[in-house]
This record gives structure tokens, sequence and C-alpha cells, in this order.
């Protein structure tokens, strides 16, 4: 409540008062420094557009960036790093900024960009870049699924790399469920490839269901006439047949996803556990 | 008479300027990269069955449930609507009780066909065509242009 | 985007960004580059610095239109202008547009009523399009008729979109139920859906063989039998409903393009 109130104070004091590009811009950085994201962007909207000889676009874009990458609007602050990155000169702040890039195309699952944001940085880097570089690139070919480039990434930002290794091997163990197995096991016998997947509910499920409209055709051919089961069974036993071994490689895959975000988090958890971690 | 238009407009610009976000919570470097993979989570949670207000609701909603868990769960995506069939079988006994809900669900079932798909919108995210029992079919009004 | 947009703004001002003039300029630059919610923030503030200024509140009450806080927009034009018959012309259209995004179409016409500014013959064409919109065509022809102006383009495409929205061959509901009744899927044909028609009739179709046969082979009291004409019967009844149904929408689809056509002649007006 106090925050709301002293908030209040300052900007209506601005509103009344009125201010100088410059007292507007200070103002700006302390709603900044205070973390009111969102007000400090239309404050610093507000210097930008009267800001007629571009001089304080230097100082504001990066600004402006980080309040839309703390308000969690990653694909403004993508650009507005863009501009931060060609209107500033120096290679370690530009490096910072190319993480941040990194970091923004990596939320917005846009792999290939956050690695050419990456493949961007100076050759050679500042005090805590390089583990940084390496921490992005190990999440980057995680989640390209190049496991062995991730793994040597995630090695070099671990004094003790057992852990690691042992959760990559885990990792190549994920990498051995194969849903067209999965798939081909349940044209064999429906619900063998869920069981494989390890998946026994929706084994069992696709068993019985196709084996039960199996032996209603199967009785009614029997009873009646082979050709009166095909037009009142066989479509229905088609259709939970074929959706059997479908679903089959499908949960496969849903397991394989499953298991690899486990795996990647168990990764960040070790990160998380380093001295002086992000 | 001045300070009480200061203290309106006090008033006004914090109401106007606070309303929009004072959380901006920090979370760790680490932590914001947790989700940027798939999570492989297809659950969904049927939120048509719920809130029934009488028996036979109660009932319909349970055969959609028994359908949605051990038939349609074995089933390849086959219908051609967004709600599906099952989904807008539900709804429209709920809305029209059962009926009319029961004669718009059989008459569903044969549209489902995907023969006719120009009578309807598509939903682009999952390519599927819309069809809601409970949507009102209004013309847009004053396009909000100028 | 936003920030190459930016750029042809900035010319000669005076350094104090805060002032009436500079956040005039800086509400011009938000509301023209779509920004609605901050012009918003801004105009009202604006306002409150000069409360005399009608083009101002002309702003503001646009900006929460654009902006889709009807609701907000309906709040502040009932403070800014008590006396909503006394608004100026362009704010009473800005209000009207608000209604009508709302569709709240009986307020809209009190306010029509009331209006001391809107002239008669703009009340006419805007009573004539909120019963287009609301598919009261024969009111709508009744409103327009009203109108003397024959020149006038809106009224003129008014009266065609009514020519053909009253006259126009529409599908009755009753006589495609009728038909689905004698033979299952023929009521969907007349409308036009023969793909659904006959997709129906082969349904029921099938349905009635196999319960036929059925009972046919086993009698009347086996079970089979009862399913295939439950089943079938359920589709015979549903596809006399979807007919009725399939020939309102057809009714409808008609009535729609007509409404947006509607639409856009008053966009392109007012």
């Amino acid at each position: 409540m106090r925050r709301v109130l002293c908030l209040i104070l300052i900007i209506s004091s601005v509103a009344v008062h009125g201010q100088t590009i410059d007292q507007t811009l200070s103002f700006a950085n302390t709603l900044f420094e205070k973390k009111e994201y969102s007000n400090a962007v239309e404050v610093y909207k507000r210097v930008l557009f009267f800001d007629q000889n571009g001089e304080y676009g230097r100082e504001i874009y990066k600004n402006i960036a980080d309040c839309l990458y703390n308000t969690e609007k990653f694909e403004d602050a993508a650009n507005y790093y863009e501009l931060a990155f060609f209107s500033e000169s120096s290679d370690s702040v530009k490096n910072e900024i190319n993480f941040l890039k990194a970091s923004c195309y990596l939320i917005l699952r846009q792999y290939d960009y956050a690695q050419i944001e990456l493949l961007n940085l100076t050759d050679s880097l500042y005090s805590g870049q390089s583990r940084k570089r390496d921490y992005y690139e190990g999440m980057v070919y995680f989640a390209k699924d190049e496991f062995a480039a991730s793994e040597k990434s995630f090695k070099s930002q671990v004094s003790d790399t057992t852990i690691i290794h042992k959760l990559f091997r885990k990792n190549d163990r994920i990498s051995r469920i194969s849903p067209k197995k999965a798939k081909i096991l349940s044209m064999i016998i429906p619900g063998l490839g869920q069981f494989y997947v390890g998946d026994i509910k929706n084994g069992l499920n696709s068993m019985i269901l196709t084996g039960g409209l199996f032996y209603l055709g199967i009785r009614a051919g029997l009873n009646n006439s082979f050709w009166e089961a095909g037009i009142s069974t066989l479509p229905w036993f088609q259709r939970y047949y074929t959706g059997g071994f479908t679903k089959a490689e499908k949960i496969a895959q849903t397991k394989i996803k499953e298991r690899r975000y486990k795996v990647y988090n168990q990764l960040l958890d070790e990160l998380e556990k380093q001295p002086g971690s992000h | 008479m001045k300070m009480k238009y200061i203290v309106t407009g006090f008033l006004l610009l914090s109401l106007l300027l606070l309303k929009n976000d004072l959380k901006a919570q920090t979370k760790s470097e680490i932590g914001r990269h947790r989700n940027i993979i798939d999570d492989g989570n297809v659950k969904r949670e049927y939120t048509e069955a719920k809130n029934n207000k009488n028996e036979i609701q109660v009932l319909f909603s349970g055969l959609f449930l028994f359908y949605k868990t051990f038939v349609s769960s074995q089933d390849q995506s086959v219908c051609t609507f967004t709600p599906s069939c099952s989904e807008f079988g539900i709804l429209s006994v709920k809305q029209y009780g059962m009926i009319r809900g029961g004669m718009m669900t059989m008459d569903r079932l044969t549209r489902c066909n995907g023969l006719s798909p120009s009578n309807y919108e598509l939903e682009k995210k999952t390519m599927l065509l819309k069809d809601d029992p409970r949507e009102k079919k209004y013309v847009p009004i004053v396009s909000i242009v100028n | 985007m936003t920030v190459v947009l930016l750029f042809p703004f900035c010319n000669g001002f005076s350094q104090d960004l805060y002032t009436y003039e500079n956040s005039k300029k800086f509400g011009e630059y938000l509301l023209k580059s779509g920004q609605f919610d901050l012009a918003t923030k801004e105009y009202e503030r604006l306002v409150f610095l000069n409360s005399s200024n009608d083009s101002l509140k002309l702003n503001l009450i646009k900006a929460y239109r654009l902006s889709g806080k009807f609701d907000t927009g309906l709040l502040r034009v009932s403070q800014l202008y008590p006396e909503t018959a006394e608004m100026p012309f362009p704010h009473a259209m800005e209000y009207s547009k608000i209604l009508m995004n709302k569709r709240s179409f009986p307020e809209a016409v009190s306010f029509w009523n009331e209006s001391k500014s809107i002239p008669a013959e703009d009340k006419i064409l805007l009573k004539t399009t909120t019963l287009i919109f609301d598919s009261k065509f024969k009111n709508a022809q009744a409103q327009l008729s009203q109108f003397g102006n024959v020149q006038n383009p809106l009224a003129a495409g008014y009266q065609s979109i009514l020519d053909r929205g009253l006259n126009g061959k529409k599908k009755s509901p009753f006589l495609a139920a009728a038909l689905s009744t004698i033979v299952p899927g023929t009521g969907k044909a007349y409308t036009k859906n023969w793909k659904d028609g006959l997709i129906s009739f082969v349904f029921v179709g099938v349905m009635a063989f196999q319960s036929y046969r059925m009972f046919n082979k086993h009698g009347i009291n086996d079970a089979r039998g009862w399913i295939y004409g439950t089943i079938g019967t359920g589709f015979y009844i549903g596809n006399i409903y979807g007919s009725a149904k399939s020939a309102n929408d057809y009714n409808r689809k008609k009535i729609n393009t007509l409404q947006h056509e509607a639409s856009a002649l008053f966009n392109t007006y007012y």
C-alpha cells in the first residue's frame, strides 16, 4: 500500500508540474529501478516520441526491452533488444543483449533464432560470459535434440560432472523408445504397444475394446453369417483397431516428451545447485 | 477548489496507471527457462460434464465421461468439428434439454461428414470446423476500423 | 515497428514533455499509431487539464471505443456530458457507435430520439442501420421510407440491401421439415445441402433396413431389431429438426451477407 501511495505521489507530481525530457527520462529510470515495468515503458515511449535528435534511443532501448522482458512480452522484447544491439558500441554489453535475445527466442520456442544469437557472440568473452554461453548452448542443443553437444555444454558448467553424466545416460535410454515399434506391436496385438511404453491403462483399454468387438464379430459370424458380422461389427473393429495402433505411436511420442522434460528440468536443478548459479 | 482538482487528479491517474501490473515478479534466470521444451502433457479436463443441474444432466455427463475415457480415447481423431460430436451432445442436452438436445445431436452426427466445409467457419489453430451449440449467431456490427 | 513510426512525429516542440501542447501531440500520435490503451490514459490526463475542450473529449471517447472498453466509454460520456441529448454531433456519433458495438439497440434508439445535435436525416439512417443489424428488415424499410433524399449514397445502398433482403427467395423451414418427414434427407437437399441430405438418407435407410431384417429374421422380440430401430428413429427425427435448421441457416446466411454489406456502407459513410 505504501508503494502504491508513493507511486501516486511521484506520478501526480510529474503530471502537475511538468518535466523536461531529461527529468522525464530520470523519472522513467526511477520507475524502472522500482520494477514498475509497464509504467516505465509508457514513460520511456514518451521520451522516445519527443527525442527529436535520436539522442536518447541508445540509453532507452535496452531498458524498454528489459521492461517488456520482465512483463513477459518476449516477442516485443526481442525487437527492442535488436534496436538496443545496433545502438550499442561496447562488446560486453552487446554480448549481454545477445544472451537476452537468445532467452526470448528460447522461451518463444524458436530454437534456431536462439542459436543464431549465440553465434553472434564475440570471440573473446568477458568474465562470466563464457559460462553463460555454455548455459544457453546447453539449453539450445537440448531443445534441438542435439544431446551430445548439450551434454558437453552442461558438463562444462559444473565442477563435478557425475550427476550430469547420469542424467544424460538416462536421456539416452529415452531415445531408445521407438514410437514406430509401439505402433507395430499394437498392430500385432492391440494394446501391446501401449504396454511397451508403460501405459497400462490405455493398453488394457485398447485390448478389451478391440477384443470385445472381435469376440462379438466372431460370435455373430458363427451364429448367423459372416457377411452379416462383417457389416455390423467389422467397421467398429477396424476403427478401434487402427485407432489403437495410431494411439500407441502417439502415446510413445508423448512419453518421450514427458521424460525428456523431466530430465531437462533435473539438469537445470543441478545447475541451480552450483555456487554462483544464474 | 484547486485542491479538489489535484486530489481528483491523484485518484484518476493512480487508478489508470496502477491497474496494469505491480506484480513484476523476478524469476531466476534458470527458472525462466524451465518450460522451453514441450512437457508432453496432453490431458484435458472435461468442463462440459461439470455443474450438472438435474439427474438427466448427471446421467448424460456420466455417459459422456465414460465415452471420452474408454471409447473416444482409443479412437483416431475423426470428428471434423470443434467442439466434437460428443462435446456438442452434452452441451446441447444441458442447454436445450434431452429432447431438443437429442435431436440436435443426432442431426450433428449426420453432418459430421466433412463434405460441406463451406457451411462452417474454420478454426485455424486446430483446422476443425466451428459448430458450437452455445454460440448465438450474431453478425459483426460497426467494425472497429476508424 | 512502433519505433519506426515514432520518428516522423518528432518535430518542433518545447522541452517540457508534459505540457498541454506536448501531451496533445503525444495523444494524437498514440491514437494514430493504434496504441489505444495508452491513448485513453493520455486523453484522460488532457481532459483533466482542460475540461472544456470538446475535441479532446471526442478523442477520449474514440480511444475508449477503439480499445474495446465500451462500458468505461459509456460511463465517461455520461460524466462528461450529463445531458446526453445536448452532446455535439461528432460525440453523439461516437457514443452511438459504442452503443451499436454493444448491440444495445433500445438504448441507442432512445438516445437518438432525444438527441438535439443529430439531424433528423441521420437519425433515420442510424435507426435503419440498427434495424438491419437486428435482422428486422420490414421495420427497416418502414424507417427508411421516411427518408426524403434519394441522392444520399447510404440511403440508396440501404434501399438496395432491403430490396434484396425482402424480395429474395427464402427457404421455408416448415417445407424443409415436411419434405424430410416424407423422404429423409430431401429437406436438406431443398436447402441446397444435398450432401448432408444424402448422408442422412443413408443413415436412416441403413438403420431401417437393418431393423427390418432383424425383425424379419428373429421376430419382434429380438433386441437388435429394437436397437437399430431406435437409432434409426433418432436419426429420422434428428434429420427433420436438422432440415428446418438448415433452412433457417440458409436464410440467415443470406441476411448475414446483406448485414455485412450494410456494415461496410455505414463505416465508409460515417
